[in-house]
């Protein structure tokens, strides 16, 4: 421990700023106020209204835990539409992460019109959610749908994409992957980032493009690898607008996810308290899932500059 | 003027700017709530023009409602005790809205006014306005029993016979198998414009056809009684067997009869108004009664209309706004206008209608099959309606699951009828 020098001069006690302090606070304050008006707010009124029997019209009826206990008992919706939301996100997680890496990696190649290639990529952020889920009902359409016509150009079988419970899910992970450009921007940032001269060093050593690869790229960019995977499988749980535009939620239930299962609950049947519990769940397993993949996140992201991986 | 003297003025103007704001609130107003669509504006408007004749002194506030937020909207407002005095609705609302308290029961106000006829309306039509046979919640708008549309020029290309009268089920089958062979066109259109293939106006008269019910004396549903299973099994056939039912994942682009690509429609009579906006008309059609079943002739039916609200200022006005929806006047109008069928059963013969200008050629087939007009089944409790909640749900699983081949119509039936009477058992 280092000794202070009796002589040295005792360091000034800031002076406490009330008007600073008033400031912050007036700064802050309506992103506060919104917060506990908008959203912690209904949060705690939805929390009272999943113990209660509540339609809306007339005043909610206290039932302790009813509604969660018919959830998990009764409700052969609640596990198919969860069983749903979880294949679907699991899909979109693999899937989307591969497809927007190499896409990542393409685009940021040295070759001339770069520019042109990422502004082309990031062109589906631009449509609005409701017209790429129309959109891409009119490429699935098994009839007359430009997808089919190409398959069958080539001499393959059309496939009914959203009409079969076989491929429904699988078409809507598709179509998520390719509106899935904020994916592939963040980890052309991060791919940005990863130092030239670790390539050049592992070069020296004799490594290859996919060595490189392996052993620079991913662990370099694994804090972006997890960013893209929590907010990836937060996103896919709330999936929502594409099932309920282009398949509301059939054939056979095949998409019925989460999201809409509450909606239906909620503004169709006008079970308000039975959609608060179900929106109770969704938010404790986020949290859960969320919090496991922090804990996992320690032995496979590594930080530049901190002695953790 | 001295300042102190100004400022006196300036109050004093002020004063008697508020007096007059008082006194322009005191003004008696009637809100009326409606949605805006071309098959309903006219009908709003008739409403408006004869209440403000009747009332000069009553402004008339109209509050266009997007007709996907209309429960939501009401719904919130009747929470917030903030309903206009006269809403619109739908059959299918007419339980929930009951229920919940958002329409006003208007059987005494009907019964003690002398000017309305209410035994003039068809009985069972008004039965759509009543829950369980109770009350009177809706004014409809038309006799809306669903009928058979049919594309003339399309049964003459395939060289099927056209509808008759005397037709059964499988004489309908056997044309438009005929249709489907010649042409590849299909014939029951559903969806993409129309309802989709769990509507109860279409299922329900299949299992009454066959002699069969969805809910027994006790008030648990019947899936699997042999009629029910029976008539079922008839409908669904329409995809599985026969194949003239136009496919659920068949997409024509639009309504499959609008376009050309069915054969025939089984809808309610506002639907000739679309028909006959098609410019220039694009194939000969016309209307016919439903086909027999076993037991005879059945048909569902399907109407919005309007009420007065649980929290109209002044029922009696309101309903003085409601009630002209029935008249003769308003009815001949909505006819003349192909947006519907008058429901008052003296109009049954009236010139006016019987003389309309084809198409349809057959413009009486609608009052004719007003006779085989049935309601939907009601299911007592809380587990839901035809229309919605979770006997809705369990049904049209079980129908999906049928018609693509997933399942049995007995096994399917059987899981929905578990899982209905276990709500209703609990």
């Amino acid at each position: 421990m280092t000794a202070i020098p009796a002589n040295f001069p005792a360091p000034k006690r800031r002076r406490h700023s009330w008007r600073k302090t008033i400031e912050g606070y007036l700064f802050i304050g309506p992103v506060v106020l919104g917060l506990i008006i908008w959203t912690f707010g209904p949060m705690i009124a939805s929390a009272y209204y999943s113990l209660t029997d509540y339609r809306i019209v007339q005043p909610p009826e206290f039932i302790g835990f009813g509604n969660y206990i018919e959830l998990f008992t009764t409700d052969r919706l609640f596990i198919q539409s969860l069983s749903v939301t979880v294949r679907y996100g699991l899909m979109f997680m693999v899937l989307g992460q591969i497809v927007s890496l190499l896409l990542a990696v393409l685009l940021t190649q040295k070759v001339r019109g770069m520019a042109i290639f990422r502004t082309f990529f990031y062109m589906p952020i631009i449509v609005p959610y409701v017209a790429s889920a129309l959109l891409w009902r009119y490429l699935y359409n098994k009839d007359f749908g430009p997808i089919n016509a190409v398959l069958q150009a080539i001499g393959l079988d059309p496939i009914n994409w959203l009409g079969s419970p076989e491929s429904s899910l699988f078409s809507m992970v598709i179509m998520s992957v390719w509106t899935g450009a904020v994916t592939t921007i963040i980890y052309v940032a991060g791919l940005q980032q990863i130092p030239e001269d670790l390539h050049d060093a592992a070069k020296i050593d004799g490594a290859n493009a996919v060595q490189r690869f392996f052993a620079v790229t991913i662990p370099m960019l694994s804090p972006t690898i997890f960013f893209n995977v929590v907010t990836g499988f937060i996103g896919s749980f709330q999936f929502f607008v594409p099932a309920f535009l282009m398949t509301d939620g059939g054939p056979i239930k095949s998409t019925y996810f989460y999201n809409l299962n509450i909606y239906e609950k909620a503004f169709r049947w006008l079970e308000m308290g039975y959609a608060s519990a179900m929106a109770w769940v969704l938010f404790i397993i986020i949290m859960a899932i969320t919090v496991v993949l922090f804990r996992v996140s320690n032995r496979w992201v590594y930080y530049e500059g901190s002695n953790e991986r | 003027m001295s300042p102190q003297k100004r400022l006196l003025a300036l109050a004093a103007g002020l004063f008697m700017l508020g007096v007059g704001t008082v006194s322009a609130q005191d003004v008696t107003q009637i809100r009326f709530g409606t949605v805006n669509d071309p098959a309903v504006d006219r009908v709003n408007q008739l409403l408006i023009e004869n209440f403000e004749a009747q009332h000069p002194g009553v402004e008339v506030i109209v509050e266009y409602i997007p007709g996907a937020d209309l429960v939501s909207t009401y719904t919130t407002q009747a929470a917030a005790g903030t309903l206009p005095d006269v809403v619109f609705l739908a059959d299918l609302y007419v339980v929930p809205f009951a229920q919940g308290g958002i329409v006003f029961d208007m059987q005494p106000l009907a019964e003690s006014d002398e000017s309305f006829d209410l035994s003039d309306i068809y009985d069972n039509l008004l039965g759509l306005s009543r829950v369980n046979g109770e009350g009177l919640y809706m004014i409809p708008s038309s006799y809306d029993v669903v009928t058979m549309y049919y594309n003339q020029s399309m049964f003459e290309e395939a060289g099927a016979p056209l509808p008759s009268p005397d037709w059964t089920w499988d004489d309908y089958t056997a044309a438009c198998t005929t249709i489907l062979e010649a042409t590849g066109n299909y014939c029951f259109a559903n969806g993409g414009g129309l309802p989709t293939f769990d509507w109860w106006a279409w299922m329900v008269p299949f299992v009454q056809g066959y002699g069969g019910s969805l809910v027994g004396e006790d008030g648990m549903a019947t899936l699997t009684t042999d009629e029910t299973l029976a008539g079922l099994q008839a409908y669904v056939n329409m995809w599985t067997e026969s194949g003239i039912a136009q496919p659920l994942d068949f997409d024509a682009g639009g309504n499959c009869f609008l376009v050309g690509e069915c054969a025939t429609a089984f809808f309610i009579p506002g639907f000739m108004s679309a028909l006959r906006s098609l410019e220039p008309q694009p194939f000969e059609w016309n209307v016919e009664v439903v086909p027999s079943h076993p037991e005879g002739k059945f048909t569902g039916m399907g109407t919005y209309g309007f009420a007065v609200s649980a929290n109209a200022q002044d029922p009696s006005l309101a309903w003085d706004f409601v009630k002209h929806l029935a008249s003769a006047d308003a009815q001949l109008a909505i006819a003349s206008n192909y947006a519907g069928t008058p429901l008052l059963a003296s109009l049954r013969e009236d010139p006016a209608i019987v003389n309309l200008e084809a198409p349809p050629a057959n413009i009486t087939a609608f009052i004719q099959n007003g006779e085989n007009g049935i309601l939907p089944t009601f299911f007592p409790g809380e587990c839901g309606s035809l229309y919605a909640g979770q006997i809705a749900q369990e049904i049209k699983d079980a129908l999906e699951a049928s018609i693509l081949g997933f399942s049995s119509v007995a096994d399917a039936m059987a899981i929905a009828e578990e899982n209905i009477n276990r709500c209703l058992g609990g």
